[in-house]
Order: structure tokens, then C-alpha cells, then sequence
């Protein structure tokens, strides 16, 4: 396997998602994580932090998750850098629309808070085998 | 990495946080659903709407409110077909958009049980 996954950016608006995702991610998953409310705060905030995976929530006011993955590709550092779309829309064909646009893998919402860290390892891993 | 005692209970503590908070976003959700004309199509106060029910959905169960995001998909799905006509809404139509949403109020009653 290349790297082991330290790194994730996650972009989420709603705070009580987000406490509740450090929490799975941080603590149970042991990932370095940081956490923007918006596509423009993940934009600023990703060349510093370097992540090595995105993690987008789909529906957010402003700049949604589909809109940020593009922004992100744009820049030359995240070109290839893996993206998984969270979204409590999970239909068949909108979950092929998601991988069309570039994303890995979607991780439907809600999710289960004690399964997300390992959730997140096996795409990373798949992306990496 | 954290001892999987404490974790839990930090993890309750969200879940009561959720469940405190829970009461006043149905009571906004209700508000944005009052406010909606009934001779016409809003769409900026429809999106609203569905944006604070598509929340539930993706919330609910992570919280321990399983019930309450299946009941939130339901009507999300519902405010979806209806976003797609963009006409005013039907006795009958809003007659359903007000069920679901008494559904809504009564599944925030059933918690799940945490190990």
C-alpha cells in the first residue's frame, strides 16, 4: 500500500454533523481531521492543511459538494486527490452521476457515527490496494 | 486513540444535544411551511423547506433517531416530485405535506436504544 491515511478534510455545514464526525473520525478513527462549514472556508483552508481525502457533503447552501469538487481539481496539488461525497441522497443512478463527476466513493447519510472511520479507511484503502 | 467508554459517553452527549435542539427545528420547519403562499409557487421558500427536511434525513438516525429520518425521506421525496411541477400546491397535496409533518413530530418520541 502507498500512504496510510492521516489527513481528511471534511466539509460540512451543519454543526451538529460536524461534532459529531470529529468525534467517529478523530477519536475512534485516530485521522488528523479538519473541518470547514463551506466550499469557499475548504478552498482557503486545503492548500495549508494538505489532506490526502475529501470529504463532501453534497446539499449545502452556497457552493455544494459537486460545485467544490470542481474548484478543488482546478488547483494543481488536488488534482488526484481522493473525494467521497456524504449525502442523504442515495439513489442508484445518482451515486454513478457522483462517481461521473470524480468522487471515489458516497457514504450515504445518516451515517453511523461508530462505522464511519472504518468506512472511510476501506475506500481509502481500495483507492490505494 | 480514546477509550471507547468515553467515547461513548461523549457520543450521548451529542445525541442529547440533537434530541434538546430537536423541538425548535420542527418548529422552524412548521414556520417556513406556514409562510408558504397558497395561490402560488415559492420556489426560494420551497427550497428552504426541503433543504430543513433533507437535514433531518441526514441527521436523524446518527443520532439515534432512526425513525425520524426514514419519516424526513419520505416527505423529502415528496417536496421533491412537487419542486419538479413548481404549481401551486392542492388541497390534497398539502393535506399530505401536513401528515408527514405530524409524523415528523411524532417519531422524535421514539429514541433508539443505545448500547
Amino acid at each position: 500500500m502507498a500512504d496510510n491515511l492521516t489527513r481528511i478534510l471534511y466539509v460540512e455545514d451543519e454543526p451538529d454533523i460536524q461534532m459529531v464526525a470529529r468525534l467517529a473520525l478523530e477519536a475512534l478513527g485516530g485521522f488528523t481531521v479538519e473541518i470547514c462549514s463551506s466550499g469557499d472556508e475548504a478552498l482557503q483552508r486545503a492548500p495549508g492543511f494538505k489532506p490526502q481525502l475529501f470529504l463532501l457533503d453534497v446539499m449545502m447552501p452556497g457552493m455544494d459538494g459537486p460545485s467544490t469538487l470542481k474548484m478543488l481539481r482546478a488547483l494543481p496539488q488536488f488534482a488526484n486527490t481522493p473525494v467521497i461525497f456524504m449525502t442523504a441522497k442515495v439513489q442508484p443512478g445518482e451515486v454513478a452521476g457522483y462517481k461521473e463527476l470524480g468522487a471515489v466513493d458516497v457514504i450515504p447519510k445518516p451515517f453511523d457515527p461508530m462505522t464511519l472511520a472504518s468506512r472511510v479507511q476501506d475506500i481509502w484503502e481500495r483507492c490505494h490496494g | 486513540m480514546a477509550d471507547p467508554n468515553e467515547l461513548q459517553v461523549t457520543l450521548k452527549i451529542l445525541c442529547n444535544a440533537y434530541a434538546a435542539q430537536l423541538p425548535e427545528k420542527l418548529k422552524q420547519l412548521e414556520q417556513v411551511w406556514e409562510q408558504l403562499p397558497l395561490d402560488s409557487w415559492d420556489e426560494e421558500g420551497f427550497q428552504t423547506l426541503h433543504r430543513m427536511v433533507h437535514s433531518l434525513t441526514g441527521s436523524g438516525k446518527t443520532f439515534g433517531f432512526a425513525l425520524l429520518s426514514d419519516v424526513a425521506r419520505n416527505l423529502e421525496e415528496h417536496l421533491k416530485q412537487l419542486a419538479q411541477a413548481k404549481t401551486t400546491l392542492s388541497v390534497q397535496q398539502r393535506s399530505h405535506i401536513h401528515e408527514l409533518m405530524s409524523e415528523l413530530h411524532r417519531v422524535t418520541l421514539h429514541r433508539d436504544e443505545v448500547s
